[in-house]
């Protein structure tokens, strides 16, 4: 087998599993829509490290994102304080003010280098071939540290996305537990947008666990059929990428999960119909 | 100043003033990232119209986002009823997929040496559309993308003053609004297509992402000030004006893309807006030892 289709395939099964297992917790603790905002805020943090550094390596990309998403995180924590404002209305506003923040910083870089239109466009909609040996080791160390995170405190995440009450009366320390899981969701969007891109990378951690969650409610079972939807999809949409020339990577997983959630849809109607 | 920045800063006004009237009801019903989905899911409306008439503009667009919208809030509410799928996983699902569609077709069939690009799906491209004039009697009329916006901007400014007292009701007090035989769903649908038709007619000036920070922010500065409806929508509408006058001189000067810059300024504005209101509260409350936490 050729090198690099074996390299595509481990960063396929590394962004799986991480997709997988902090998509199935954010869904659980109803923070879907707050990952798409993440995801989206990364962008700023991702130019400026380049604006800084004048490169894009994956030490750079990973402490970009990390303080771009945090910084996000906490402006939606100050705004939900400081304001009477939905919470839908503030992940809105931090997505489209950040998002907006990180375009008009790519349009002035644009401006002044043209190296940077190659590699920063890229992470808008994706492109899983930019991914080298560097950002592979980046992504390992990642996947295996949220895996260690997640079967460490398999029961306490559980238990804070069930009754966080109870939790708490227990005398459990929810805040460092909060702390790991928010580090572990911008991680995860960290080692997704490369490959599937800003605006997208939500996609990957909401579509597998609603299909999921259609048929179980277990949340090991959760777990495992959203790995499973999201390696099928991301395998099938890089191959898609490969072959249709013009085609960036995100849209085509993208469009797997769609695919493969349609068929979850029929496939659960039936079901309903016989029992 | 010169008149084609000057036509920028009208035709950004033209943009953004519907946007901000609407954001308000939006806001006040809670119902923001439901419109979020909707301005995203257009985007496959957008290119199979254009793929059929293959020019940005014409009735076939409204057609095919008002379809969009109407797929996408029946196949949100569909999953949340008949798959108990709870709503924000329902919108995320829906609104990705319909993009990632739309994106595809982009780049499969539109090729890339057109109008419609990838990356004027995310921020348009208000600096060219207002180089596009009308030309009519012998004389030039200003940039295209004013007068697409205008009709739509006096269509938003009439529904929301004239069924001003029905909003109000549809909003506050959805209970009595019911015994009084004003179908809720009907007027957020009502809401969503508008939306929808806004965010479809100014994809070639700011793009289908970059839409929510208009619907989005300028009633988010005015609901710091004012708690009734007829104040906020005034005040939304002061802010859009006041951010997009300043977005396009900003975005002039440094030369960068003018439609991001807009909601940049607002988003500042907002910043300062909470930070001043927070450290006036601070003054106010020092001689309170807590402030109660909810």
């Amino acid at each position: 087998m050729d090198v690099t289709i074996i390299k595509l395939l481990v960063t396929v099964v590394l962004i799986s599993i991480v997709a997988a297992l902090v998509g199935t917790f954010t869904f659980l603790n109803k923070k879907a829509l707050i990952s798409d905002a993440l995801a989206h805020a990364v962008l700023p943090g991702i130019v400026i490290g380049f604006m800084l550094t004048g490169h894009l390596t994956a030490w750079i990309v990973l402490f970009s994102t990390l303080s771009a998403g945090w910084l996000a995180l906490q402006s939606m924590g100050i705004l939900s304080k400081k304001t009477t404002l939905h919470s839908d209305t503030l992940i809105a506003i931090v997505l489209s003010a950040f998002l907006a923040l990180g375009l008009c910083l790519l349009s002035y870089t644009q401006m002044t280098n043209t190296f940077a239109r190659s590699g920063l466009n890229d992470f808008l909609f994706g492109k899983i071939t930019s991914v080298n040996w560097n950002d592979l080791m980046m992504m390992l160390g990642i996947a295996l540290s949220t895996i260690g995170l997640f079967t460490l405190k398999w029961k306490a995440l559980i238990g804070k996305s069930f009754d966080p009450v109870y939790l708490k009366v227990r005398g459990f320390n929810t805040r460092l537990l909060d702390i790991g899981f928010n580090i572990s969701i911008i991680l995860s969007v960290a080692i997704c947008v490369q490959a599937i891109g800003v605006v997208l990378t939500s996609a990957l951690l909401i579509i597998p666990v609603t299909c999921a969650r259609l048929f179980t409610y277990s949340v090991i079972r959760l777990v495992t059929i959203s790995l499973c939807i999201a390696f099928s999809a991301s395998v099938s949409g890089t191959t898609i990428s490969i072959l249709v020339p013009h085609t960036p990577t995100g849209p085509a997983m993208v469009f797997m999960l769609a695919i493969i959630f349609g068929f979850g849809l029929v496939i659960k109607s039936r079901l309903k119909r016989n029992t | 100043m010169t008149s084609t920045e000057l036509w920028m800063i009208v035709t950004a006004i033209s943009v953004a003033l519907p946007a901000s009237l609407l954001g308000v009801f939006l806001l006040l019903k809670k119902m923001v990232m439901v419109a979020d989905a909707v301005s995203h899911a257009v985007l496959p409306g957008i290119v199979i119209a254009y793929l059929f008439t293959k020019e940005l503009s014409g009735w076939q667009f409204v057609v095919g986002a008002l379809v969009a919208a109407m797929i996408t809030t029946s196949g949100i509410r569909w999953l949340q009823n008949t798959f108990k799928t709870q709503e924000d996983a329902a919108i995320g699902t829906v609104f990705t997929s319909f993009f990632a569609i739309g994106v595809l077709l982009i780049s499969i069939f539109a090729g890339t040496n057109t109008d419609i690009d990838q990356e004027c799906v995310l921020y348009g491209d208000l600096e060219t559309s207002v180089l596009d004039h009308l030309l009519a009697f012998g004389s030039d009329w200003g940039p295209k993308t004013f007068y697409t916006m205008l009709p739509l901007s006096i269509l938003v400014i009439l529904i929301s003053t004239i069924f001003l007292p029905q909003w109000r009701t549809v909003i506050f007090n959805p209970v009595f609004a019911q015994s009084i035989g004003l179908k809720i769903a009907r007027w957020e649908l009502l809401l969503l297509l508008l939306i929808s038709v806004h965010s479809v007619l100014s994809f070639e000036s700011v793009g289908v992402v970059m839409v929510l920070g208009l619907l989005v922010l300028p009633p988010a500065c005015a609901l710091q000030f004012v708690h009734q409806l007829h104040k906020a929508l005034v005040l939304s509408a002061a802010f859009a004006i006041v951010s997009c006058t300043l977005g396009v001189i900003v975005a002039i000067q440094l030369n960068i893309s003018i439609a991001p810059t807009i909601i940049t300024v607002n988003a500042l504005i907002l910043t300062f807006i909470v930070l001043f209101r927070a450290l006036k509260r601070q003054t106010i409350d020092t001689k309170h030892s807590t402030r109660i936490q909810e």
